[in-house]
């Protein structure tokens, strides 16, 4: 297995090739290449420790950033409790009231239904917007501002928010139990549409 | 026996006295392999200050890990994997390699020189120049070839190292750098040919 690589001699272009090619290689390093080589592991121990300091503080400024970045991170809200109470209270509207006389494909009942809904979005258009704004405002960003130190938040408009303390936890804001109540007048509304279902509007058409 | 010089150490000699410490040793076997870790770096580099730089990294890093060497192949084998490795890594920076391939190349440079040390036999002029343009030519198509047919023609036409060593050095079977040396000289015949080169 030690067979070297033949050669070529004469003026073919395989003894071209061949000559061309030893004198690309046909080179030395420069002279006092051993003693620049010792010079370099002499050096050696001090480099090694260099970057053995260095990789010590690159871990110690790791972990120190990782264990910041852990503290900043915000608590998780209190979904497992919000969610099961939205899930109940949404469940008798999705499922309609129990009519077993109503058939399933009463023409009025969408309509009602549609009615409905049209006069919720009227009912909530017409709400006061300062009532919309302290619920925004009291979930999120006046919350931040509080947690940053600011007892006195600003809201968009410009006014201070007074009406909650510094203090306040952040796990327990009332505000997101409005939204249920809306949920719970529509169920009593399609509690009263049950009677106004008419088979009868039926012969017309 | 006592008047009789000291039989020259073996290279693994020579690797066990520097493991255990012993930096001429360790100087003793730069000087024997210098040649041929720069060699092997020039393949790849195709830039004498680069080889010599990435020689010199070679014999550090060999320095190293040389307790880690077990004397399962050669010493010069091992080192010249560890140099092929660093002259790869610094192919791969582009930006280096961009400069070495933006230079003009050396051959340019020693082509008047070769011109003057030809050897002098019956040979008349014309068919020394048409030689040395042909010579010239082939030393710019040798650049342009795949890197991989490159490598293996440079290393095999250095004579500074068997198939085997060339096998160990590009990681492939010797077959495979025998084909490889096949096909690069197939290439440059057929660029030679395009340029109005076709002697054989």
């Amino acid at each position: 297995m030690t067979e070297r690589p033949r050669r070529f001699d004469g003026d073919g272009t395989d003894a071209a090739i061949d000559r061309a090619v030893r004198e690309i290689m046909n080179r030395d390093a420069a002279p006092g290449f051993r003693r620049r080589v010792v010079a370099r592991l002499e050096r050696e121990p001090r480099i090694a420790w260099t970057w053995g300091q260095f990789g010590l503080i690159a871990t110690a400024a790791a972990v120190v950033l990782l264990l910041a970045v852990w503290a900043r991170t915000p608590q998780p809200l209190q979904q497992p409790v919000s969610e099961p109470r939205r899930a109940e209270l949404v469940r008798p509207v999705v499922e309609p009231a129990p009519t077993p006389t109503r058939p399933a494909t009463t023409p009025a009942a969408p309509s009602d239904v549609k009615r409905e809904a049209r006069a919720v979005a009227e009912r909530r258009t017409q709400k006061p917007t300062s009532d919309r704004r302290v619920t925004a405002a009291s979930i999120d960003p006046a919350e931040e501002r509080l947690e940053r130190g600011n007892a006195n938040p600003r809201v968009p408009d410009g006014r201070v928010e007074t009406t909650r303390r510094p203090s306040g936890d952040p796990l327990s804001i009332p505000p997101l139990q409005i939204r249920p109540l809306e949920t719970g007048e529509i169920r009593m509304k399609s509690m009263t549409v049950g009677p106004l279902v008419v088979v009868p509007l039926l012969p017309p058409r | 026996m006592t008047g009789a010089e000291p039989a020259e150490a073996s290279d693994l000699d020579l690797v066990r006295r520097a493991q255990a410490g012993d930096a001429d040793a360790f100087g003793e076997l730069v000087e024997r392999n210098r040649r041929a870790v720069f060699r092997a770096a020039l393949a790849a580099l195709g830039s004498a200050a680069e080889a010599d730089d990435v020689a010199q990294d070679a014999f550090v890093m060999a320095y190293r890990k040389i307790t880690s060497f077990r004397g399962d192949a050669a010493f010069r084998t091992w080192l010249l994997a560890i140099a092929w490795r660093k002259a790869l890594d610094r192919r791969k920076s582009l930006t280096r390699w961009l400069r070495i391939t933006a230079a003009p190349p050396d051959a340019d440079a020693d082509a008047p020189n070769w011109i003057e040390h030809m050897p002098a036999d019956q040979r008349t002029q014309e068919e020394d120049l048409a030689a040395a343009q042909l010579q010239h030519k082939v030393k710019l198509l040798i650049r342009t070839l795949p890197r991989k047919l490159r490598d293996a023609i440079l290393l095999a036409g250095s004579g500074d190292y068997t198939y085997e060593q060339i096998s160990h050095i590009l990681g492939v079977p010797v077959g495979t750098v025998k084909w490889r040396v096949s096909e690069a000289r197939r290439v440059l015949k057929q660029k030679l040919a395009a340029v109005g080169h076709a002697h054989d």
